[in-house]
C-alpha cells in the first residue's frame, strides 16, 4: 500500500510541474460568488493522497491534498494553503482544474510570456528574488512545509 | 475556552527576537498587509495578490489553538490572549477563506460563540482575523522561541527599551517559553 500510495502521490505530483517550472496563475471559482483571483501562484506540493476502493478492492478514485504557495508568500503564513482535492481535470497540459471537499474550483493556468508580458516579468522577478535568498527561503519552506503536511494529516 | 488562543506565525525568515524588536521599534502592533503599505515598509519580494481581492489585505491574520501552556503544541511564534475573539471585528471561519471578507461570505460562515471556536480549532487551518491590526504588548499570552539562547535575546529586546512587565502585570520571562 505504502509504494501504491507513493506512485499516486509522483503521478499526481507530476501534474504540477509545469506549473512549478513556467509559473502559473490561479482564480478561485465558487457557485454563486464573484470569482476571486488569487494571482501568481509560486508552487503547488501534493503532501498526502487518500485512495478510495470499492467493495471489490477496485481503485474508484484518489483524493490528495495540495499545498499551494502564492507569489509573496515571505509576506505572511495566510498565503500558503493547503485544499483537500477531490475532482480534477485538464483539458491540456497548460491548464488543470480542481475541486475541493467544499465544491470550490481552482482554476490553473500556465503563464504565458509572449500573451502575459507582465506576468511572465512578475514571475521573472520573483524567481530572481527567491535565488538571491536561498537560505531565508529554504527556512521558510521547510517551515511551511511541516505545518501543511501536519494540515494534511489532521484533516478530518 | 481556557486554555485557548490565537496562534500567529511568522514566514519572514527573521528570528522571533529581530521581529519583536521591529514592532517594538515601530508601532508596537501586528498590522495587515495594507497598514504595512501605509506604514511605508517596503515589502521585500512581491506582494501576493490574492487578499487585495478577498478583502484579507486589511487584516491581520491568526489561527485558533490550544495554548502550549495547556497542552497545544510548542510550536514558536506568537500566541495571543483568546479575549481578542470578542473584537467586533473579529472574524472566525473553520476553514482556509482566503482571506473572504466580502459580500454575505462573513455572516454565512463566521462563527461567533465559544463552542463554534473550540470546534474550528480543531481543524489547523481554521483562520481568524482582525480589521487593521492587533497591539502586541496588552495581547499576547505567550511567546515560544526555538532556543534558550533565542529567549535571551529576546529578553534584551525587551529590557533595551524598559519593559519588564506586560500591562497585565505579569513579567516579560514568564510569558517566554522554549520550544
Amino acid at each position: 500500500m505504502k509504494e501504491f500510495i507513493e506512485k499516486e502521490k509522483a503521478r499526481l505530483q507530476a501534474l504540477f510541474d509545469p506549473f512549478n517550472k513556467g509559473g502559473s496563475w490561479m482564480a478561485l471559482i465558487e457557485p454563486g460568488r464573484e470569482p476571486v483571483r488569487l494571482g501568481l501562484i509560486d508552487g503547488y506540493t501534493v503532501t498526502r493522497v487518500a485512495p478510495h476502493f470499492d467493495a471489490r478492492g477496485e481503485l474508484k478514485r484518489v483524493d490528495f491534498w495540495l499545498l499551494f504557495k502564492a507569489v509573496g508568500y515571505d509576506e505572511g503564513f495566510q498565503h500558503a494553503h493547503t485544499v483537500k482535492v477531490v475532482r480534477w481535470s485538464q483539458e491540456d497540459t497548460d491548464l488543470i482544474d480542481l475541486t475541493d471537499d467544499r465544491g470550490r474550483r481552482f482554476h490553473v493556468e500556465l503563464v504565458f510570456p509572449d500573451q502575459e508580458p507582465d506576468l511572465a516579468a512578475d514571475w521573472r522577478r520573483w524567481r530572481r528574488y527567491k535565488s538571491e535568498n536561498r537560505d531565508r527561503f529554504e527556512r521558510i519552506d521547510a517551515d511551511l512545509l511541516a505545518e501543511h503536511v501536519r494540515i494534511a494529516e489532521e484533516w478530518e | 475556552m481556557k486554555g485557548y488562543g490565537l496562534y500567529h506565525r511568522l514566514t519572514n525568515g527573521d528570528d522571533l527576537p529581530s521581529f519583536i524588536d521591529t514592532v517594538l521599534e515601530n508601532n508596537g502592533a501586528m498590522v495587515s498587509t495594507v497598514e504595512k503599505l501605509r506604514a511605508g515598509i517596503p515589502v521585500g519580494g512581491m506582494s501576493p495578490e490574492a487578499d487585495m481581492d478577498t478583502g484579507g489585505a486589511t487584516y491581520f491574520f491568526t489561527r485558533i489553538r490550544k495554548l502550549p501552556t495547556a497542552g497545544g503544541s510548542r510550536e514558536t511564534g506568537l500566541y495571543f490572549k483568546k479575549r481578542l475573539l470578542r473584537r467586533m471585528d473579529a472574524i472566525s471561519y473553520d476553514h482556509d477563506a482566503f482571506g473572504r471578507v466580502r459580500d454575505d461570505y462573513v455572516s454565512n460562515h463566521r462563527g461567533s460563540t465559544p463552542a463554534e471556536w473550540k470546534k474550528f480549532a480543531r481543524r489547523s487551518s481554521n483562520e481568524t482575523i482582525f480589521k487593521y491590526s492587533v497591539t502586541l504588548l496588552d495581547n499576547i499570552d505567550v511567546i515560544v522561541v526555538g532556543s534558550e539562547r533565542e529567549k535571551r535575546r529576546l529578553l534584551d529586546v525587551f529590557r533595551k527599551r524598559r519593559i519588564s512587565r506586560l500591562p497585565d502585570g505579569r513579567k516579560v520571562e514568564d510569558i517566554i517559553l522554549v520550544r
